[in-house]
């Protein structure tokens, strides 16, 4: 079993639910991604998620675009040069289950078996590349199946039933089902609506289901974390290490005020 | 891959999408559509390039000869053909299809050329 599902199984067993935080790795600074994980897990996160910066990130909304740009500026992506080497893989003496979510192109152009093999090899457990369709997914899920790691997929509102039968004969670790029609970061989330979504993903996958976009305080992930069996928040904490604007001196508060905010919602979600 | 296609893209060593410029819009992209990978990887079609100022002056040429204004997209199609054309006999046909109409580059056009209306 992989660490994602030990780590869902074990918060079940509790009846607790899982905290999932999303920062893009490299923002707001490559050498400051790794402290900033720790401090995420310190503050409750279950699993932690990371970016994998991307020129076009068509999924996500401005606030996290702008955290690819930056990213990107200060030089990380996703190759063995620049992304694995002093970055991430010192992320792997985290002992939280971490989740690479990232685009194709980057994971074609590194080819599947080479990324499946520098991921797990980087003590990544699971990967959610968000452009590649469930039809043609299984070039780079054999590879990560031989790495030992989750191939996560996104359930949009919009997707079908019958296509979320498919996506769900290919999920591993959990599925993450994105809560509005949008982009990350967008506003008006429908609890009633993701809480029909999520019942229909149940009908076709035993899997622990994520809930993410437009999750920002403790009150919204309290209402989604009474459905799922986790939330993910993004744009808010992206929001906040925006803050820092790449001025030296402020890097530390905004990383202080992303972690303020996930214990803010750890506490909003347990109370719940 | 980019936008749902496996195609050829200008993209650094990373996988990252490069920033484009051309002075046709309708060229302004990181990518070709996938109909064009795909005939150019089984070699049923010979693909050739022909850059911003090559595909100018094919627009003035034809406006001016013809009286036909193309596309700056079809402009670039007439800029290879002048150079192919002179690799050939008189009595040898090039056909190219002028798959857009100039007067919507009108502004373009006069604005790399100095013309105010």
């Amino acid at each position: 079993m992989s660490r994602i599902a030990t780590r869902l199984r074990e918060l079940a067993q509790e009846g607790r639910k899982a905290l999932i935080p999303y920062v893009v790795a490299g923002d707001p600074r490559p050498d400051v991604t790794v402290g900033l994980l720790h401090a995420l897990v310190e503050a409750g996160a279950d699993i932690v998620e990371l970016g994998v910066p991307f020129s076009d990130p068509m999924s996500e909304g401005p606030v996290i675009q702008r955290g690819h740009e930056r990213a990107l500026a200060n030089g990380m992506s996703l190759s063995r040069r620049t992304g694995y080497g002093p970055g991430i893989s010192r992320a792997a003496t985290l002992t939280t289950p971490l989740v690479l979510m990232g685009y194709a192109n980057p994971v074609e152009h590194m080819g599947h078996a080479a990324f499946a093999d520098a991921a797990a090899g980087a003590g990544v457990d699971g990967s959610l590349i968000v452009d590649i369709p469930p039809e043609e997914v299984e070039a780079l899920g054999s590879e990560l199946r031989r790495a030992g790691m989750d191939n996560i997929f996104l359930v949009a509102p919009t997707t079908p039933e019958a296509r979320v039968a498919g996506i769900a004969a290919r999920a591993s670790g959990f599925i993450y089902y994105v809560a509005l029609k949008g982009v990350t970061g967008a506003g008006n989330l429908d609890t009633d609506d993701v809480a029909s979504h999520v019942a229909t993903i149940r009908r076709h996958s035993d899997l622990p289901i994520a809930v993410g976009f437009g999750i920002k305080d403790a009150a919204s992930a309290a209402r989604v974390a009474a459905i799922a069996d986790g939330v993910v928040v993004g744009s808010a904490l992206v929001d906040l290490l925006a803050q820092s604007d790449g001025e030296e001196r402020d890097i530390p508060a905004a990383c202080e005020a992303a972690a303020e905010l996930l214990r803010a919602i750890r506490r909003g979600i347990d109370a719940g | 891959m980019l936008h749902g296609n496996r195609t050829y893209l200008m993209q650094d060593d990373d996988g990252q999408i490069m920033h484009t410029h051309s002075i046709s819009a309708g060229l302004d992209y990181p990518g070709v559509g996938p109909e064009h990978a795909w005939l150019k990887d089984i070699g049923r079609v010979n693909y050739v390039v022909a850059d911003d100022r090559e595909a100018l002056a094919a627009f003035h040429t034809l406006t001016r000869i013809e009286g036909i204004m193309p596309a700056l997209e079809s402009s670039h199609a007439l800029a290879y053909a002048e150079r192919l054309a002179a690799t050939m006999t008189p009595d040898q046909i090039i056909v190219i299809n002028l798959s857009g109409r100039g007067d919507k580059d009108i502004h373009t056009v006069a604005e790399l050329d100095g013309i105010s209306f």
